[in-house]
């Protein structure tokens, strides 16, 4: 039967996030707003 | 349903009216919410001295023709991190059990402002830092419609005074789907507004860059006249024919359970049958919307939190699991995805110039038993916070109103969740209004 496990330690959750970076170029700036 | 009343609309009729007070609406609650406390563990704090001191006042202000607007009178409940003079804001948490603060927050001051009755302060998940709403140190809250259910959360105390017909309306926070979910396990409407849209002062964050304010109403109509009081919100006109409707061809539609599947192809008919049109289309990834809203709420989470880490023993296991995971992300990752955030927000703009709206069910799953941590589905166990969440909190990381209207199937409800454009609350609350209203067909 087929798990569909989740990124339940920060490791896996790293993992998957690092196949997204390579993506960004020095003209993404980030898009933080502490907006209160 | 308070005094007869299932809506603020018609309970301020009836004060209006002298048809009833605001005292003896306040005084029904209060004995529906002691009735209801021991069954489904709604409330951390009932204030009651309080409510009926404020309800005298809105009373009196009535006699005198002092119309403070559609709240005035009207029973409600605060999610229990909103800051509030001279009563506890213990954040569902043990370590700040006994807090108190030397201000209010803006949501009740505005509140208070317009005349509403605050009952109590609702219970969470600890920090509010979860979606089970199952709290070590205050008990588990219980889904009204079986309480061996969960209510979702984190505002599981705000869902169920609201779905039980405790109060009127109850606030809201929602930082990753904390207002959405509970509005779909309990069968109530929820607005997660457009980020910024309503003040966080004096709210305990989560998240910083994620964190919103909004509403739990029995109807769309009510969440909008609480907006209008928090948020200023100005009444538009909530046209259905010809708006265009963005169903997504992938991941909202994948490894749903059965009845909510068809709860959300009966919404979609529904209307299409009254004039919009469905528009099949493809949306930015959000399962990687996800993955960053995961890593920034970790991050943020232990930042804010971090001075509280050497009361170890103080907290749930699961908060502290988060707590410590958070400690371990870089901060490097940590801006790398704020800059990744702003790219699937510039992609999913793109894709709302094509609609005016988006469909998606609100959870996977409808409220799986207390202390379950998996579901089955499709035949493939997940985590039921995964299963909860994974439809929500992309609209965190983007920052769009969403809103969960809900849908009674086999017993249990489900919730549909509807995305507006950012900034265009008001013309949500109006077509969700419209469309979904109980003379909408």
């Amino acid at each position: 039967m087929p798990t569909i496990e989740p990124a339940a330690t920060v490791e896996a959750l790293l993992t998957e996030f690092h196949k997204l970076t390579p993506q960004l170029s020095e003209h993404d700036f980030p898009a933080v707003d502490f907006h209160a | 349903m308070i005094a007869g009343c299932k809506t603020i609309e018609e309970a301020g009729t009836k004060l209006r009216a002298r048809e009833v007070s605001a005292v003896e609406l306040a005084q029904e609650s209060l004995a529906r919410i002691h009735a209801a406390q021991p069954r489904f563990n709604a409330f951390i704090t009932i204030t009651a001295d309080l409510a009926l001191e404020q309800a005298r006042r809105a009373d009196e202000d009535l006699a005198h023709d002092i119309d403070r607007g559609p709240l005035q009178g009207i029973p409600y409940a605060l999610k229990d991190v909103f800051a509030t003079r001279g009563i506890p804001t213990t954040c569902g948490s043990k370590i700040f059990r006994n807090r108190m603060t030397d201000h209010d927050s803006d949501a009740y001051e505005k509140l208070t402002a317009a005349g509403a009755v605050l009952m109590g302060k609702t219970g969470l998940h600890e920090f509010a830092y979860g979606i089970t709403s199952n709290n070590p140190h205050f008990g588990a809250i219980r889904n009204p419609h079986d309480p061996e259910r969960i209510p979702g959360g984190s505002s599981g105390g705000s869902g169920v005074a609201v779905a039980a017909g405790l109060v009127f309306f109850a606030m809201g926070t929602d930082t990753g789907g904390s207002i959405r979910v509970p509005a779909a396990y309990c069968g109530c409407v929820g607005l997660k507004p457009t980020y910024g849209r309503v003040s966080r002062d004096g709210v305990f964050p989560l998240g910083f860059s994620l964190d919103h304010i909004g509403p739990l109403a029995g109807t769309v109509h009510d969440a909008a006249l609480v907006m209008k009081v928090i948020a200023g919100f100005q009444a538009v006109a909530g046209d259905i024919t010809g708006r265009r409707i963005g169903v997504p061809r992938s991941f909202f539609l994948e490894r749903l359970a059965p009845e909510v599947d068809r709860a959300f192809h009966q919404a979609l008919a529904h209307v299409e049958g009254l004039g919009a049109h469905l528009i099949p289309i493809d949306v930015p990834d959000p399962a990687a919307i996800s993955t960053i809203g995961r890593l920034i709420l970790l991050s943020e989470a232990s930042a804010l939190l971090k001075p509280y880490l050497d009361r170890r023993e103080d907290f749930g296991p699961d908060v502290l699991s988060l707590l410590e995971q958070g400690l371990l992300v870089s901060a490097a990752d940590y801006i790398d995805a704020q800059r990744l955030r702003r790219i699937y927000q510039q992609r999913w703009m793109e894709i709302q110039d094509h609609v005016d709206f988006v469909f998606t069910p609100t959870t996977a799953i409808q409220a799986p038993p207390i202390g379950q941590d998996k579901v089955r589905i499709d035949g493939s166990e997940e985590d039921v916070r995964l299963a909860s969440t994974r439809f929500v909190r992309p609209f965190n990381v983007l920052g769009l109103p969403a809103l969960s209207i809900p849908s009674i199937t086999n017993g249990l409800p489900a919730g549909l969740q509807i995305v507006g454009k950012s900034g265009s609350d008001e013309d949500l609350l109006a077509f969700a209004g419209s469309a979904f209203s109980p003379h909408s067909g």
